[in-house]
C-alpha cells in the first residue's frame, strides 16, 4: 500500500523535474540581449503598451518613444543639444513677421510602399488632428496654426482655411495666429508627423479613430523604420526601413519594445540580459545598482517637475504668505537622497534648469528657509501654526507619493507647527477633484511637450485647462504674451523670467525637484544620447559587442 | 440528468445577466470618466469623443445598445485602445491565458493529488507532517513572493530560463506556470489529505477490508469516490480562476494574458473592457461551477439521484 503511493510520488516528481534538468545543460546559452546586439536588433523597456500607433491619436512618452521610430516630421532634433534639424523639410524659410513658414521638402522621403512624402501628406495629417470627430488629444500643439481653433471646436467645418496649404508637392506653407518663437521645436512632436492619405483612406481612417491602418500589415510610415508586429502587452518591433530617404545612415535593424509595466519584473529583465536599455528604475534597488553594476546605470536631466499644487481659492492657502511659508519649510534634497536616490535636482522654480538657455535669477527661486517661513505663517495670523486650519494633502495611490507627501507632513508639522491631512485617491478619482477644485494642496506634475519655458509657464496662464489653482494673474498672461510679440530672443527669455518671478511670488504651485531620466544601459548600445525630453532618434543608435 | 443540466443553464442565464447589469451601472458611477487625462483635453474633445462611443445618451439607451450589441455578440471598441475591440484583445488574451492556466493546472493536480495522497498514507508520522507542512508553505507563500523567487534562482542564478516573457523560449511557460499552480496544488493537497484520512476511517472500508478487496481496489473504487468531493468542488472556482489569468503572475513574468487587463480597464475607466473581462470571468466561473457539479454527479451516485428530483 505504502509502496503503491510513494513509488507513484515519486515517478510524478520525477517526471516534473526532467524539464528543469534538460535546461541545466544549456545553462551557458547565449543571452537574447547578446544575440540581439548580434542581429543588431535593440531591446528596450517601454513602461506600458502603446494605447495606439496612430499619430493623431497618440498622447504619451510610450507611443512617442515607437512613433519617432516609425515616422519623421518636417524637422528633427539634434539627440545631444535638441537643436533644430532639417528632415523632411531639408529647408525652410520664416518670413519677417514669424508668421509664416515655407518649408521645402526632400524629393527623397518616400513612404514605405514606395510613394512619394508630399507636403499634401502633411496638410492631410494637420487637417485630421484638428477634426473635432477624430477627438485628437494632442490638438492644443496645433492651436498656433491660423484658424485650427475655428475648426476644432466646431465653429466651422470648411477645413481648407487652415494655415496649413501644400503649394506644390515639394512646398508646404504653414501661417500662425501669431507668432510663436519656438514653433519648429514643436514640429518633431508626432502630431505634425505626415500621414499617408491613399492608405487611411483605403482604411477608412480618414475621419475614424477605429480603423485599421495601424496594424502591421496595413500600416505605411516614413520613418526610418517600419511597424513589422505589435502584440498588445507582448511586444511592439519596429523594423528598418529601406526604403527610407537616408536608409544607409541606419545603424542597427530594428528596436524591440517590451511594455513592462512592473519596474522589478524590468529590472530582473535586464540583469537576465533580457534588455539593452530599461524605462526606470526601482529606487529601492538604487542602493544595490550603485554597488554592483555602477557601469550600466545612467542618469539624464528631463524636462519634468514634481510639484505641490496649492487651491488659493480656499482659506487659509487664500493667503500668499501661508503658500509660501509651506514651500519655504520643506527640505527638497532630504526628499531626493531618502526616497529618491539618484541625485535629481531640487526644484527651486517651476521651469526646470537649463531649458533653451533659460534662467531665472536666484533670489526668485525658492529655498528652504525655515526662519522666514515662520515670518510669514505668523504674519498671516498663525504664529507657530496655532489656529491653523486643518487642510488635506492630496495624493494619487503610487508607491513614491505617498513616502514623499509623509515626509512633508512631517517637515510642516516640525517646522511650522501646521497639521495637514493626508488624502489617497485612485488616479480617476484625482483628476476628477483637481477638475472640480476640489483639494487644498494636490501632488502634480508636469513634462514639457516640447523644449522651450511657455511649456511650463503656459499651465499657469489664466485659461490654461490645467491651472486648477485658481491663480489668474493679468500682469503674467501679458508678459507671457510680450514674450511671444519680442523680436530678440534675450527680450523672450527676459519676460519669460519676468512671468515666473510673479508666478513664484504668487506661489500657487510647490515645486519639489525635477525629474531626471534613471535607467539601466548595456555597454553594447552607443549613440544613446542624454537630452532634457528624453528624444530619441533610432537610426543614429549603434549596437556593438564586446569582442 | 440531462433535465439538470437544462435548469441549471436557465438558471444561470439570469444569474449572467443581473452580474453584467450590475457592473454595467458600477462602472459608470465611479469618479472620472473614460477619457480623463492629467493633461487638460479640450471639453469639445471630450464632446466629440463622448458623441462617437455613444457616451452622450441618456445611461439607459447605453444600457439598451449595450444588451443589443451582446446579443449579436458584439463587445465594442475599446477605449483604451482605439482600432481595437474587445473581442480581438479578448481572444488574444485568452489564448495565452488559457495555455498558461491549463499548464498550470496540470501542475496543481499532479503536486496536489501526489503530496495529498502520501500525506494521507502517512497520516501520523513525520512524512506525513513534513508534506502537510510543505502545502501548509504553498498556501501561505504568495505568487508576488515566490515568483521573484524562483527568478532569482533559475534564471539570474542558473540562466536556465527567462526572467519574463512569454513564447520567445518554448521554456518561458515553466516559472509562471510553477508560480501559479503552487497555491492551488496546496490546495488541492490538503482537501485530497483530508478527505481520504476522513473516508479511510469509515464504516464501509472495513467492510470492503473485510469483504477481502485488495488495497488497491478499496482506495481506487470506494474511498476516492467520496474522499474527492470536497476537491471536485474546489476545482471548479479554482480551474475558472487559473483559465482567466492572474493579474500578479503576468505581472511579474511579463506575460500578455488576461489577467492584467482586470486591474489595467478598471483604472482606466476603460468601461466595454472592463464588461468584457467580467462577462468572460463570470461565463468561466458558471460554466465550471456546473462542470464541477457534473462530475460529482458521474462520481457519486447519490448526488446524481438528487440531481433527478
Amino acid at each position: 500500500m505504502k509502496f503503491y503511493f510513494t513509488a507513484k510520488m515519486l515517478l510524478r516528481c520525477a517526471l516534473l523535474c526532467a524539464p528543469a534538468a534538460f535546461c541545466a545543460s544549456c545553462s551557458e546559452r547565449e543571452t537574447p540581449a547578446e544575440k540581439a546586439t548580434e542581429e543588431k536588433i535593440l531591446l528596450i523597456g517601454n513602461a506600458a503598451d502603446p494605447a495606439t500607433l496612430d499619430p493623431t491619436l497618440a498622447t504619451g512618452v510610450t507611443e512617442s518613444k515607437i512613433l519617432n521610430g516609425l515616422f519623421e516630421g518636417l524637422v528633427t532634433a539634434d539627440t545631444s543639444t535638441l537643436e533644430v534639424k532639417p528632415a523632411v523639410a531639408k529647408s525652410w524659410e520664416i518670413s519677417e513677421d514669424g508668421l509664416t513658414y515655407t518649408f521645402y521638402l526632400d524629393e527623397k522621403a518616400k513612404w514605405s510602399d514606395g510613394s512619394r512624402v508630399t507636403a499634401g501628406d502633411f496638410v492631410f495629417a494637420m487637417r485630421r488632428a484638428v477634426n473635432p470627430v477624430m477627438g485628437s488629444e494632442y490638438v492644443s500643439m496645433l492651436m498656433p496654426i491660423k484658424n485650427a481653433r475655428k475648426i476644432a471646436s466646431g465653429e466651422t467645418k470648411d477645413f481648407s482655411i487652415l494655415g496649413a496649404t501644400a503649394i506644390s508637392d515639394d512646398i508646404l506653407k504653414i501661417e500662425l495666429e501669431e507668432p510663436v518663437p519656438y514653433f519648429l521645436s514643436m514640429l518633431y512632436h508626432g502630431i505634425y508627423f505626415p500621414l499617408p492619405q491613399k492608405t487611411l483612406e483605403k482604411f477608412g481612417a480618414a475621419e475614424n479613430r477605429d480603423a485599421l491602418w495601424t496594424r502591421p500589415q496595413n500600416m505605411v510610415s516614413n520613418g526610418p523604420f517600419t511597424l513589422a508586429k505589435w502584440n498588445i502587452n507582448d511586444k511592439v518591433s519596429i523594423r528598418k526601413n529601406p526604403l527610407y530617404r537616408d536608409a544607409e545612415s541606419i545603424k542597427i535593424n530594428g528596436v524591440d519594445f517590451f511594455p513592462i509595466s512592473n519596474i522589478n519584473t524590468e529590472d530582473r529583465a535586464f540583469r537576465a540580459g533580457q534588455l539593452h536599455i530599461t524605462e526606470s528604475v526601482a529606487p529601492t534597488r538604487m542602493d544595490a545598482i550603485k554597488r554592483d553594476m555602477p557601469q550600466n546605470l545612467r542618469r539624464d536631466d528631463w524636462l519634468g517637475v514634481y510639484y505641490y499644487l496649492i487651491n488659493t481659492r480656499r482659506p487659509p492657502l487664500d493667503d500668499a504668505r501661508v503658500r509660501k511659508a509651506l514651500a519655504l519649510a520643506i527640505d527638497r534634497k532630504a526628499i531626493i537622497d531618502t526616497f529618491l536616490k539618484a541625485g535629481q535636482n531640487p526644484a527651486t522654480s517651476f521651469v526646470p534648469q537649463n531649458c533653451d538657455g533659460y534662467v531665472l535669477d536666484g533670489e526668485s527661486k525658492i529655498h528652504e528657509d525655515i526662519a522666514n517661513a515662520k515670518k510669514l505663517l505668523a504674519e498671516a495670523g498663525y504664529p507657530g501654526g496655532k489656529g491653523f486650519p486643518n487642510i488635506r494633502l492630496t495624493y494619487n495611490t503610487s508607491e513614491l507619493h505617498k513616502p514623499i507627501a509623509e515626509a512633508i507632513q512631517q517637515m510642516w508639522k516640525k517646522n511650522l507647527g501646521v497639521t495637514v491631512e493626508m488624502y489617497n485617491l485612485s488616479w480617476p478619482a484625482y483628476l476628477a477633484a483637481r477638475r472640480e477644485g476640489d483639494f487644498d494642496i494636490a501632488r502634480a506634475s508636469w513634462v514639457g511637450d516640447f523644449a522651450a519655458p511657455e511649456s511650463f509657464l503656459q499651465v499657469f496662464e489664466s485659461g490654461s485647462g490645467l491651472n486648477h489653482s485658481g491663480f489668474a494673474s493679468k500682469k503674467y498672461d501679458e508678459l507671457i504674451k510680450e514674450a511671444a510679440d519680442s523680436k530678440s530672443r534675450a527680450g523672450r527669455l527676459e519676460k519669460l523670467a519676468a512671468a515666473e518671478r510673479e508666478l513664484m511670488d504668487a506661489m500657487p504651485v510647490m515645486p519639489i525637484y525635477f525629474y531626471a531620466k534613471v535607467y539601466l544601459i548595456s555597454p553594447d548600445v552607443k549613440g544613446w544620447n542624454a537630452n532634457l525630453l528624453d528624444y530619441h532618434n533610432f537610426k543614429n543608435v549603434r549596437l556593438e559587442g564586446a569582442q | 440528468m440531462i433535465k439538470y443540466f437544462a435548469r441549471r443553464l436557465c438558471e444561470a442565464v439570469p444569474v449572467f445577466l443581473l452580474i453584467v447589469t450590475a457592473v454595467f451601472f458600477m462602472v459608470r458611477f465611479v469618479p472620472g470618466g473614460p477619457f480623463d487625462r492629467e493633461r487638460p483635453v479640450a471639453p469639445e474633445t471630450i464632446e466629440a469623443l463622448n458623441a462617437y462611443y455613444g457616451l452622450d445618451k441618456p445611461l439607459y439607451a447605453q444600457y439598451f445598445s449595450f444588451l443589443k450589441n451582446l446579443a449579436h455578440g458584439e463587445l465594442g471598441p475599446s477605449y483604451k485602445y482605439p482600432g481595437w475591440s474587445v473581442n480581438e484583445i479578448l481572444a488574444e488574451k485568452a489564448a495565452v491565458s488559457l495555455q498558461l492556466g491549463a499548464f498550470a493546472l496540470i501542475i496543481a493536480l499532479a503536486i496536489g493529488f501526489s503530496v495529498g495522497f502520501a500525506a494521507a498514507a502517512f497520516p501520523k508520522g513525520k512524512i506525513g507532517a513534513a508534506l502537510s507542512g510543505i502545502s501548509l508553505i504553498g498556501i501561505c507563500l504568495p505568487a508576488f513572493v515566490l515568483g521573484p523567487i524562483l527568478i532569482l534562482i533559475f534564471s539570474l542564478k542558473l540562466k536556465w530560463f527567462n526572467a519574463m516573457g512569454w513564447n520567445s523560449l518554448p521554456t518561458d511557460a515553466i516559472l509562471p506556470a510553477f508560480t501559479l499552480a503552487l497555491f492551488y496544488a496546496a490546495w488541492i493537497a490538503r482537501l485530497v489529505r483530508s478527505g481520504v484520512v476522513e473516508e479511510k476511517g469509515r464504516q464501509y472500508v472495513r467492510t470492503a477490508y473485510a469483504k477481502g478487496a485488495s488495497g488497491k481496489r478499496v482506495y481506487l473504487v470506494h474511498i476516492m469516490r467520496n474522499a474527492l468531493e470536497p476537491t471536485i468542488s474546489y476545482l471548479g472556482p479554482a480551474a475558472a480562476g487559473l483559465l482567466t489569468g492572474s493579474f500578479v503572475v503576468e505581472t511579474i513574468f511579463q506575460i500578455p494574458g488576461l489577467g492584467r487587463f482586470f486591474i489595467s480597464s478598471a483604472l482606466d475607466n476603460d468601461y466595454t473592457m472592463i464588461m468584457g473581462c467580467v462577462m468572460l470571468y463570470a461565463a468561466f466561473i458558471i460554466a465550471f461551477n456546473l462542470l464541477s457539479d457534473l462530475i460529482l454527479a458521474a462520481v457519486n451516485p447519490r448526488i446524481a439521484k438528487e440531481m433527478k428530483k
